[in-house]
């Protein structure tokens, strides 16, 4: 599970959460400004992840509030979902750092 | 289609957000109740709010994505039950026989005259009760156990040979 490289609904829901506690239409529109517009989460999508990430202790709910007379409730990131969520990132960079040094290969010629 | 473009609007429950909320309820219906019970009002909101001005039904693919994971999470609630399911029963069948042969040797005892019913009477009920719940705990795992397929770990799949091979 650990070693598992993270789907990109949960990488962006962690990171939206990670700053601070949100609520689930924050979370939507957060994910699709870290994701520069490229993904727009659904809301069946965001609840089943969270189903999901909850049970797996990488979230748990903070507060409820009323606004508008509809029910919000805010999620936060824990101890563990911060975890996972270091270790991705560290992945992510990693991978990206190769993919960097590759393409830079390529612009100088293609030396082996 | 009129009359409540402005999203303040959008909360009261009449015209074309009331329809609108009729329709996303309804597809609600598809998650669990466990989930409903905790996430219904709280998705109904995010769904508002995410709804444009004036509309009225749900978009085909947020329909779709709610049907979707809504069976997906229901799917994920029932292996998991399953699999606690297939926990307990896996536990009563290692426990079965160790009651079963108990009361066995107790039986044998009693017969052969070497245990006295008196000196071991303390001992009678629970060893008595023990029969009766080994062999409905023993039947359940007989009848559900191969429900799952025996995919998790070696212990339950071994107890269903085992209890093959006794009977």
């Amino acid at each position: 599970m650990t070693k598992r490289s993270m789907q990109e609904p949960t990488f962006l829901i962690l990171t939206a959460l990670a700053a601070g506690p949100q609520h689930g239409y924050g979370i939507i529109t957060d994910a699709a400004d870290i994701s520069g517009g490229a993904t727009r989460l659904q809301a069946g999508t965001l609840y089943m992840a969270l189903d999901r990430l909850r049970s797996a202790g990488l979230v748990e709910p903070d507060r409820e509030e009323v606004a508008d007379g509809r029910l919000r409730r805010y999620y936060r990131l824990t101890d563990d979902g911060a975890t996972q969520l270091a270790a991705e990132t560290e992945r992510r960079r990693a991978s990206a750092a190769v993919a960097a040094k590759r393409l830079s290969m390529r612009l100088a010629g293609g030396s082996a | 289609m009129s009359g409540d473009a402005e999203p303040e609007d959008g909360y009261l429950a009449d015209g074309a957000t009331g329809t609108l909320e009729r329709r996303y309820r309804r597809l609600l219906r598809w998650y669990p109740p466990s989930h409903r019970a905790m996430h219904d009002e709280e998705m109904l909101g995010v769904l508002l709010l995410a709804a444009r001005p004036g509309q009225r039904s749900p978009d085909v693919a947020l329909a779709a994505n709610l049907i979707a994971t809504g069976l997906a999470i229901r799917a994920r609630r029932a292996v998991s039950w399953l699999t606690d399911a297939q926990d307990a029963l896996a536990a009563v069948s290692l426990i079965a026989p160790v009651l079963m042969f108990g009361y066995a040797a107790l039986a044998l005892g009693k017969q052969t005259g070497s245990i006295s019913t008196r000196s071991w009477s303390p001992l009678i009920i629970p060893v008595l009760a023990g029969p009766a719940a080994a062999t409905i705990g023993w039947l359940a795992v007989v009848v559900l156990g191969p429900a799952g397929g025996g995919r998790r770990r070696g212990s339950h799949s071994s107890c269903w040979r085992w209890h093959c091979r006794v009977c």
